[in-house]
């Protein structure tokens, strides 16, 4: 059975939050069987920018990286988008022989969907909204090892089956090179980054997030404040059949976060090897992380 | 060290202020709107000038992936009619219903939902007969509408007529009838 494989992010998205993923798989994959694909387009985007969001959250937590020599950090990265008001409603037009006019319906982080009437009580029913909350949680494992030349290489790497789920795979590669080391007696620390990530559940989605930017940051003892801008881009695959019409239709969206750039600023502490970070982005959504790890 | 434990406490502090006064999303979700066509095609033919037939369909079998325990509400959106074969001379006209009844629980009579009145059916030829637009041919019977919405919540399944007359007998067309359902399903 083909599967909306929107689902199957969904319940690695909403891991520890209760959620029972036979059923939620069968109400979101009804709920997106509903739409045609311009108008799961509006429904999605704003899951889509929040899962972006989410995968580019805490790649960084300071911009020194030593010239030479072992640096080695593993920890948990956690990562909270906020869902704005604006991401909960989008327009719509409803399926022929509706009347071909815009309705304000909700996303699926919106409430009630749009009813459109038609004559002698016929009526069309827009798709409820189906995520309720204000705050996307996400969570990842990443992985430092460095330094050479002033440059370091990261690693986010997850796979797990779930429920009835085909295997769900997260990876990502990235690299950060210092800039002030070229720069003697430079002030604070300054590098640039690139991550690239990738989310596939099983051969039903393909998922990417790409993050380019520059760091800075300035440390005090134990404790470092930072600060990241970055460049971002998310993308992602979607199959579905609807079923609304006469006959069952393969629907492909490819869906994609535009660029944007996100600012982040936050503080690091290092007691011996336990690292602890903590930073604030702001963007189109707003979002926030936290990194508890170890390091040397 | 005591400025660096009081920025941390202030930044933890912070973050479960945050934490707290957010919601963090879940699956507590309202209710899933599905939709499908049931999509049947009509032979009529007849010597007289009037017409009957029907065809029962299953909503379980139209919509295969959904569990019925979990429906709320059968919702009509649409009856569209369109005749696909025309075996009458071009000027023949027809008037007709589009009627349902269920045949688990039958109502006292077919219920109406849609009429059409001396059409032509050779200017109609594979144009959808809809209630929409400047040529909505098919009326909608509101009561009708509201009794197929309490019958299809009770049973899955119905069975449609399209009957009618026609002003220059031997009967003899085609006719596609498509209905657009939404059924509410429960959320967990």
């Amino acid at each position: 059975m083909k599967k909306c494989i929107l689902v199957s992010l969904l319940a690695l998205l909403l891991f520890g939050t209760g959620l029972q993923p036979a059923n939620a798989q069968s109400e979101f994959e009804n709920a997106i069987k509903q739409f045609t694909g311009e108008t799961a387009k509006g429904y999605l985007q704003p899951f889509i920018d929040a899962f972006g969001n989410n995968l580019n959250a805490g790649l960084y937590r300071t911009a020194h990286v030593s010239r030479l020599g072992l640096h080695f950090y593993v920890g948990i990265i956690g990562a909270f988008t906020i869902i704005p008001d604006d991401d909960k409603t989008f327009l719509a037009t409803p399926p022929p022989p509706f009347p071909q006019q815009p309705v304000e319906t909700a996303t699926i982080f919106g409430d009630e969907g749009a009813t459109v009437n038609g004559p002698g009580g016929l009526v069309y029913h827009f798709q409820n909204g189906q995520i309720q909350g204000d705050v996307v949680p996400f969570a990842v494992p990443q992985l430092e090892i460095g330094s050479f030349l002033g440059t370091m290489v990261k690693l986010r790497y997850i796979s797990v089956n779930y429920g009835d789920l085909p295997q769900i795979r997260l990876s990502g590669f990235g690299i950060q090179h210092s800039i002030s080391q070229y720069f003697p007696l430079f002030p604070i620390d300054l590098s640039v980054g690139y991550f690239r990530q990738t989310f596939e559940v099983g051969d039903l989605i393909s998922a990417s997030a790409t993050s380019i930017g520059v760091q800075a940051s300035k440390s005090f003892v134990l404790l470092t404040l930072y600060g990241t801008a970055a460049y971002e881009t998310a993308s992602m695959d979607v199959s579905y059949t609807y079923e609304g019409g006469s006959t069952p239709e393969e629907v492909r969206l490819e869906l994609k976060s535009d660029g944007h750039i996100r600012v982040a600023v936050g503080a690091r502490l290092r007691l011996g090897f336990l690292i602890l970070n903590a930073d604030y982005t702001v963007g189109s959504q707003n979002s926030a992380s936290i990194g508890l790890g170890v390091g040397l | 060290m005591k400025f660096i434990r009081a920025l941390w406490v202030l930044i933890l502090v912070g973050a479960f202020a945050f934490l707290a006064g957010c919601k963090i999303v879940s699956f507590q979700a309202q209710d899933v709107y599905v939709t499908g066509t049931i999509d049947r095609t009509f032979e009529v033919s007849s010597a007289q000038s009037s017409y009957f037939t029907s065809q029962t369909v299953n909503l379980e079998e139209i919509f295969g992936d959904v569990d019925f325990a979990e429906v709320e509400e059968v919702i009509l959106a649409n009856i569209e009619l369109t005749v696909i074969r025309n075996n009458m001379g071009p000027n023949t006209t027809a008037s007709g219903v589009v009627a349902f009844n269920v045949p688990d629980n039958p109502l006292p009579s077919n219920v109406v939902l849609a009429t059409f009145s001396n059409v032509n059916i050779q200017q109609v030829l594979n144009t959808p007969m809809t209630p929409y637009g400047a040529l909505a041919l098919l009326s909608i019977n509101s009561n009708g509408v509201t009794q197929f919405h309490q019958a299809a919540a009770q049973s899955s399944r119905i069975t449609f007529y399209v009957s009618g007359t026609v002003n220059s007998p031997p009967v003899d067309f085609e006719a596609r009838l498509r209905v657009t359902v939404q059924l509410r399903l429960a959320s967990s």
